[in-house]
C-alpha cells in the first residue's frame, strides 16, 4: 500500500474544512452526502469507549438513523431549534494517521473548538475527532466519524448541533 | 398564600414550579422525608465497592460493605466536613479522606486517624460513631433496588410502594436468570426547568404526537431500505411509535395511579409491536432461555405484562420493556438533572442488551433527536410561567373519569389522561402540609 503523501495530505486536510464549512453553514444534507452508504456518526459518552453496542453514547448513528437525524433537523417543526443554533468551529492538529493495510480506509486525528450561540445563550464544545476515510471517485468519503467531547461524561444540556 | 391554597383538583398555581421557597420547601418536606431511590445493589457487586450520588442535594455513598450488606453514609469526614469520596464508582478497602487522612471501614466506622495522641484529650477515638461517616437514617431494598430516607420516621418502603412493586417485579422477573444488572454507563442531562415537569411528561399520552412532531415525520419518511447496523431500526421505529394517532393512545393504552404519587402508563408497546419482538432471532433464544427457566405458563404471563413508564414518586421513573431508569435528582427550582441507567437481564442473548443500549440513545441520550424536544418544551414552560398573564396550570384532562380499582389505585379514562399529574399533586400537598 501506498505511502500517505503530502499533496494527498492537504486535500484530506481540505476536505475535513469543507466539512466543517457545510456544518456551519447548515448544509446538512450536503454533510450526509460525504457519507458513504455504511457510514457512522458516534460521539462517544467516555473518553476511553470502546464500543457504541455496549455502552450508550451521546449519539450513535448508523446510515440510516443518521438519515433521520438530518431529515429532522430539516423539519420546520424542531422545536429544539426554533430558533436554530449559529455554530463556529475551528479545526486544528490535523494529523493523517494510516491506512488500514485491508480497507485502505485512512485514519485522520484532529481536535476542534465550537462556538455555539442559540436564544439566550452561548456556549463551547471542545475536542478531538477521528475521521476514517476511503477514497471515492468523488475524492474522499466519510466511512466512520467518531468525535470525543473534553466533557462527554459532564452533566450537558440538550444537543442539536452536529460535531 | 397558603401551600394548600396552590393546588386544586383541576389545576395548580404556577408558584409550584417557580417559586425558590417553594423548592427548599420541596427537599425539606420531600426529598428529606420520602423513600429516595439511591442505586440498584449489582452497581456494588463485591465488598468495597461504592457509588456516589446525591439525595435532597446532599452527598451520599452507597457501598457493599465486608459483611455483605450495602451501607448508604453521608459523604462526609467526621473530622472536618470535607466529601470524603469522590469518584462516582470505584473500589476500596477503606475511604480515606482528602484532608487529614482521617480513615473509614466501608459501613461509615471510623478505623483510624494519623497522629492519635493528640486527640487523647478529646472524645475522637475510632468506633465512635459520633466522628465516623454516619449512615443515613433509613435504608431498604426491594428485589434490588435500594431506596434511602434522610427521615427516622415514616411508612415502610412496602407500604410505600404498595402496587407499584409490581412494576419493579415486571423489571427483574424478565431476566431468565431471575435477576438484573446495571450496566452500559450513564446517559446524562441538565435541563431548564422544574423537576416536577420530567415525571409529568413522561406518563403524558397527549405531548409525543406535537413536541416530536419533527423526528416522528423524520422517521416516517426513512426509506427503510438503507444501511442499518440495528441502531436505525430500534431508533426509527421507536420515533414513529410515538406517532401513533390520539385514537391509538384513546382505545388502547391506559395509565394507573396509586398512593404516595407513583404511576404508569400501560399497553403502550406490546411485545408484538415491539422491535422485530417475536420474529427476531435473539428474542426466540430469549424466549427459550425463559421458558426453560420458569416454564411456559409463568413465561406467557411474565411477558404479557405491557407496561411502559412507570414513575416512583420523587425519584425514578423506568420502564421494563427496554429495560430504562432515569433517576431525577432536583438542582435548583429550575434546574434539574436526569441519569439515565440502562439494565441487563441476566440470562438474556447479549443482542437484547445492545436494543436495550440502542433504545437509551434515542431515549435518554442528551442529543437524542427525541429528547432535546422535550427538554426545549421545559424550557418555554420555565420561561412562561414567569409571566403574570394566568397564575394556574390546567391538569384536568380526563378528570372525574378516573375509576378506582382494589388494589387502591386509580385507573384514568385513558392514556391521554392527566390523571398522574392529579395524583403526583395530591401526594405532593400531603407532604407539604405535614
Amino acid at each position: 500500500m501506498a505511502e500517505i503523501g503530502n499533496s494527498e495530505k492537504r486535500d484530506i486536510e481540505r476536505f475535513l474544512y469543507n466539512e466543517a464549512e457545510l456544518l456551519d453553514h447548515r448544509k446538512f444534507d450536503d454533510w450526509l452526502k460525504l457519507f458513504t452508504d455504511n457510514g457512522w456518526y458516534w460521539l462517544p459518552i467516555k473518553a476511553d469507549q470502546e464500543s457504541p453496542l455496549d455502552t450508550v453514547s451521546i449519539i450513535y448513528d448508523d446510515r440510516k438513523l443518521l438519515e433521520t437525524r438530518v431529515r429532522r433537523l430539516n423539519n420546520v417543526n424542531i422545536h429544539a431549534e426554533s430558533p436554530p443554533p449559529r455554530t463556529s468551529r475551528i479545526l486544528g492538529n490535523i494529523r493523517v494517521e494510516d491506512r488500514n493495510p485491508e480497507t485502505g480506509a485512512i485514519s485522520v486525528m484532529s481536535r476542534f473548538q465550537l462556538v455555539e450561540f442559540r436564544g439566550e445563550r452561548q456556549r463551547i464544545f471542545a475536542g478531538s475527532m477521528q475521521h476514517s476515510l476511503v477514497q471515492v471517485s468523488t475524492g474522499f468519503a466519510i466511512e466512520g466519524k467518531r468525535v470525543d467531547l473534553v466533557n462527554a461524561e459532564g452533566m450537558l444540556e440538550g444537543i442539536t448541533t452536529l460535531l | 398564600m397558603d401551600i394548600d391554597q396552590l393546588v386544586q383538583p383541576d389545576r395548580v398555581h404556577r408558584r409550584v414550579y417557580n417559586d425558590p421557597e417553594i423548592f427548599e420547601r420541596e427537599i425539606e418536606k420531600i426529598f428529606s422525608v420520602a423513600w429516595i431511590y439511591v442505586g440498584h445493589a449489582s452497581q456494588v457487586p463485591n465488598p468495597g465497592d461504592f457509588f456516589c450520588t446525591n439525595i435532597a442535594r446532599q452527598p451520599v455513598v452507597m457501598a457493599r460493605h465486608s459483611d455483605g450488606s450495602i451501607q448508604v453514609l453521608f459523604n462526609r469526614c467526621g473530622h472536618r466536613g470535607a466529601q470524603v469520596v469522590s469518584p462516582e464508582t470505584g473500589h476500596t478497602d477503606t475511604f480515606r479522606c482528602c484532608y487529614h487522612g482521617w480513615e473509614y471501614a466501608t459501613d461509615g466506622t471510623l478505623l483510624a486517624v494519623p497522629q492519635p495522641r493528640g486527640y487523647e484529650e478529646s472524645k475522637v477515638r475510632p468506633g465512635d460513631p459520633a466522628y465516623g461517616m454516619t449512615s443515613l437514617p433509613r435504608v431498604a431494598e426491594y428485589r434490588g433496588f435500594i431506596f434511602a430516607s434522610l427521615s427516622h420516621q415514616g411508612v415502610s418502603l412496602q407500604e410505600y410502594l404498595g402496587p407499584i412493586a409490581s412494576s419493579i417485579d415486571d423489571m427483574v422477573d424478565r431476566a431468565p436468570d431471575g435477576e438484573i444488572e446495571v450496566a452500559g454507563g450513564i446517559a446524562r442531562h441538565l435541563y431548564n426547568g422544574n423537576w416536577k415537569l420530567v415525571f409529568e411528561n413522561l406518563c403524558d399520552g397527549l405531548h409525543p404526537n406535537c413536541v416530536h412532531q419533527s423526528s416522528i415525520e423524520a422517521a416516517q419518511q426513512q426509506d427503510d431500505d438503507v444501511f442499518s447496523d440495528g441502531a436505525g431500526e430500534i431508533g426509527v421505529r421507536q420515533m414513529r411509535q410515538n406517532g401513533a394517532p390520539w385514537e391509538f393512545w384513546e382505545t388502547q393504552v391506559g395509565s394507573w395511579a396509586y398512593p404516595f404519587g407513583h404511576s404508569y402508563l400501560g399497553d403502550y408497546h406490546d411485545d408484538a409491536k415491539l422491535i422485530a419482538a417475536r420474529n427476531n432471532p435473539s428474542f426466540d433464544d430469549y424466549f427459550k432461555a425463559m421458558e426453560a427457566s420458569k416454564g411456559k405458563d409463568r413465561t406467557q404471563e411474565i411477558l404479557g405484562v405491557t407496561r411502559w413508564n412507570t414513575n416512583i414518586y420523587p425519584t425514578i421513573s423506568f420502564m421494563s420493556q427496554f429495560r430504562q431508569l432515569r433517576v431525577i435528582r432536583p438542582v435548583s427550582v429550575d434546574k434539574t438533572e436526569v441519569l439515565g441507567f440502562c439494565f441487563r437481564l441476566k440470562g438474556a442473548p447479549e443482542k437484547m442488551f445492545h436494543d436495550t443500549i440502542r433504545f437509551a440513545n434515542i431515549t435518554n441520550a442528551v442529543a437524542s433527536p427525541v429528547l432535546t424536544d422535550d427538554l426545549e418544551t421545559y424550557a418555554r414552560i420555565r420561561r412562561g410561567l414567569t409571566t403574570d398573564g394566568n397564575d394556574w396550570i390546567a391538569m384536568s384532562r380526563g378528570l372525574k373519569r378516573d375509576k378506582q380499582e382494589p388494589d387502591g389505585g386509580w385507573q384514568a379514562e385513558n392514556g391521554l389522561s392527566e390523571l398522574h399529574i392529579r395524583n403526583m399533586f395530591e401526594a405532593w400537598s400531603g407532604y407539604m402540609a405535614a
